[in-house]
């Protein structure tokens, strides 16, 4: 009985090892798999491991993180300009879920950025605080607040993590020939995952922003004059971590003139 | 190819008339490999991985059976379940190695060490799985290393490499100490190295790699001079250069190891000659990986079809005197935890015929 369960599954075998069609199907199984880990999966585990985390070890890593990368450099602006940026960025904190884990560095640094660690800690730079106004520097602040409350940090981190791991196995299962031909791709795969933060990041500023009575389309202004770019996305869009600035803009315009219109 | 330009046998005068050439060649299939590669690859991620053993056992057999010498074909037949168990294993330790580094950062070197210690059993560990279940005329091979003598090696070897002019040394060292442990039909292999022969390849190797990596810093620092935000092309333009610049090191080391230590070779009866060229390599290889990735991974079969067939086509043995001299010898059954964590730790097992 049992040899022939083994032989009826040698046949099997043997018939779908020489089936052309059998490699169709295969293929498109094998896809669909695989999109299905790539848009589920790995979104899935990440969101479940960084659950895990406590409020507390987040607040570390970010701390560390940011300690890594910034503070051997300390801001040169007048104090006073600091504290007006400070009192916006504490009332648009307040009432948060986590508002009691916020703390804002300003850093030296000539380019104008602004970033968001694990845990709380928002980064402005003092390049971003000289080529925008006040009320500007807020918006970009929701942004970042964005980033912390919905915990994007620990999420990126961990998504780029299982999606390693996910390629590397498929790498090493197929018999890939060489290590680079899963880094690359890995690079781009991240991207998006990136791009799809910083619209939920986006969405997050534009509601706080009109929840406190204050002009969405600053946020799309401010980015236009830190990263300007063209009316539609270039070729190497797909390698870039953060949406068309021109789309974000437009995006958070419309919210204004919805506003206002009601 | 001729048998009459096959190595310096003066040693042997006897044997010289009845020295016999054989031809290695490869004569598996892109489309046949293809066809059995995607419904392995579908049973085992329909199976979330528990086929996989299977699936590739049964790749290594195709590429195995279809590599020939003198018209014979080798056999590889490895049990896929005592693979699904080394897996499973393999995948444990991983796992806690991971759970240690979240939870106890501080034990982190503990386990650093440990594995550091443990890789030269690794090795040992998978050579021998892999010697034990290739067998050639019903001859199986065999690999007799041991935990000592591969750590001394690796130890030393370390201490050499550290110089980078001692690379070569190096490299002898570990080959010297590998390729002795391996033995086929109860004969015991032999090799003679000269690491000076290997300074050359080395050297414009290292100079290849470093002008690859210094054409990657210059267009980063071009790239990134007097703008906020890092330009889209930066990344792609970055890693080009450094993997053209590993290719091209890691074709001319490749090509002129392998030929090196393929003629120093002596396996009982027999001797080998390798003749890789080291721009065949590279552009193989090139063409592999432009290939694979824009093929999203469907053209894997048919790069690894390419290659199995360049390294056969380049490669023969010269046999003195007959097989009578090789004899079944004894063997019994291995692990596979060895095999299976050099695999994930992505140490290169020498077991291509």
């Amino acid at each position: 009985m049992k040899t022939s369960h083994v032989s009826l599954w040698r046949r099997c075998v043997d018939w779908m090892e020489r089936s052309w069609l059998c490699s169709l199907v295969s293929c498109l199984v094998l896809a669909g798999l695989f999109a299905m880990a790539y848009f589920v999966g790995v979104p899935w585990a990440a969101d479940l491991v960084a659950s895990s985390i406590s409020m507390q070890q987040e607040r570390e890593i970010g701390r560390k993180a940011a300690a890594a990368r910034f503070g051997k450099q300390p801001s040169c602006l007048p104090l006073a300009r600091q504290r007006e940026v400070e009192t916006s960025f504490q009332e648009l904190s307040r009432g948060l879920p986590l508002a009691a884990h916020y703390r804002l560095v300003f850093d030296g640094a000539q380019y104008a950025n602004a970033f968001a660690f694990p845990g709380g800690t928002v980064i402005v730079t003092d390049g971003l605080l000289e080529k925008c106004s006040v009320d500007e520097v807020a918006a970009i602040l929701a942004h970042e607040i964005g980033h912390v409350e919905h915990r994007h940090g620990l999420r990126q981190g961990f998504r780029s993590s299982a999606l390693a791991l996910l390629l590397g196995t498929l790498a090493s299962e197929m018999g890939s020939v060489s290590l680079s031909t899963s880094g690359l791709p890995g690079l781009i795969a991240n991207t998006r995952y990136s791009r799809e933060l910083e619209e939920e990041a986006d969405a997050f500023a534009i509601a706080l922003l009109l929840a406190h009575k204050r002009q969405p389309e600053l946020l799309g202004k401010c980015l236009q004059r830190i990263s300007p770019s063209a009316d539609e996305p270039g070729p190497w869009h797909f390698l870039s971590t953060h949406p068309h600035t021109a789309a974000r803009a437009k995006r958070a315009s419309a919210a204004s003139s919805t506003a206002r219109a009601r | 190819m001729m048998a009459s330009t096959v190595v310096d046998a003066s040693d042997e005068p006897s044997e010289r008339d009845t020295a016999r050439h054989l031809r290695a060649e490869f004569r598996g299939s892109a489309s046949d490999y293809f066809r059995i590669w995607i419904a392995h690859m579908c049973l085992s991620a329909l199976t979330l991985g528990l086929y996989a053993p299977w699936a590739a056992v049964r790749m290594k057999q195709y590429l195995y059976t279809h590599t020939l010498l003198d018209g014979e074909p080798f056999r590889y037949d490895a049990p896929p379940f005592v693979i699904l168990i080394g897996r499973i294993v393999t995948t444990g330790f991983f796992a806690v190695t991971y759970g240690i580094a979240w939870l106890a950062p501080q034990l982190q070197w503990v386990v650093s060490l440990s594995l550091l210690l443990a890789l030269p059993a690794i090795v040992v560990r998978a050579n021998r799985f892999d010697a034990r279940y290739t067998a050639y005329r019903n001859l199986r091979f065999r690999f007799a290393g041991s935990y000592g003598g591969a750590l001394g090696s690796f130890f030393g070897a370390a201490l050499l490499g550290c110089t980078l002019v001692g690379l070569p040394w190096a490299y002898r060292r570990v080959k010297l100490y590998m390729v002795r442990q391996w033995s086929f039909g109860g004969v015991r292999a032999r090799l003679s190295l000269r690491a000076r022969r290997l300074l050359v390849p080395f050297l414009i190797g290292g100079m290849l790699w470093g002008a690859g990596a210094a054409c990657a810093l210059a267009l980063l620092v071009w790239g990134m001079h007097g703008r906020e935000l890092v330009p889209n092309w930066v990344l792609p333009g970055v890693i080009l250069p450094l993997y053209l610049g590993h290719l091209a090191a890691f074709s001319i080391l490749q090509a002129s190891a392998a030929n090196l230590v393929w003629r120093g070779t002596r396996l009982g009866p027999l001797r080998f000659r390798s003749t890789l060229r080291a721009r065949d390599l590279a552009l193989l290889y090139l063409t592999n990986a432009a290939a694979v990735l824009a093929s999203f991974g469907l053209l894997i079969p048919w790069a690894t079809v390419r290659l199995a067939r360049y390294r056969a086509a380049h490669l023969s043995a010269t046999l003195f005197g007959d097989w009578s001299e090789l004899s079944q010898a004894e063997s019994t059954p291995i692990g596979a935890v060895g095999s299976e964590m050099a695999q994930s730790l992505f140490l290169e097992v020498p077991v291509e015929p």
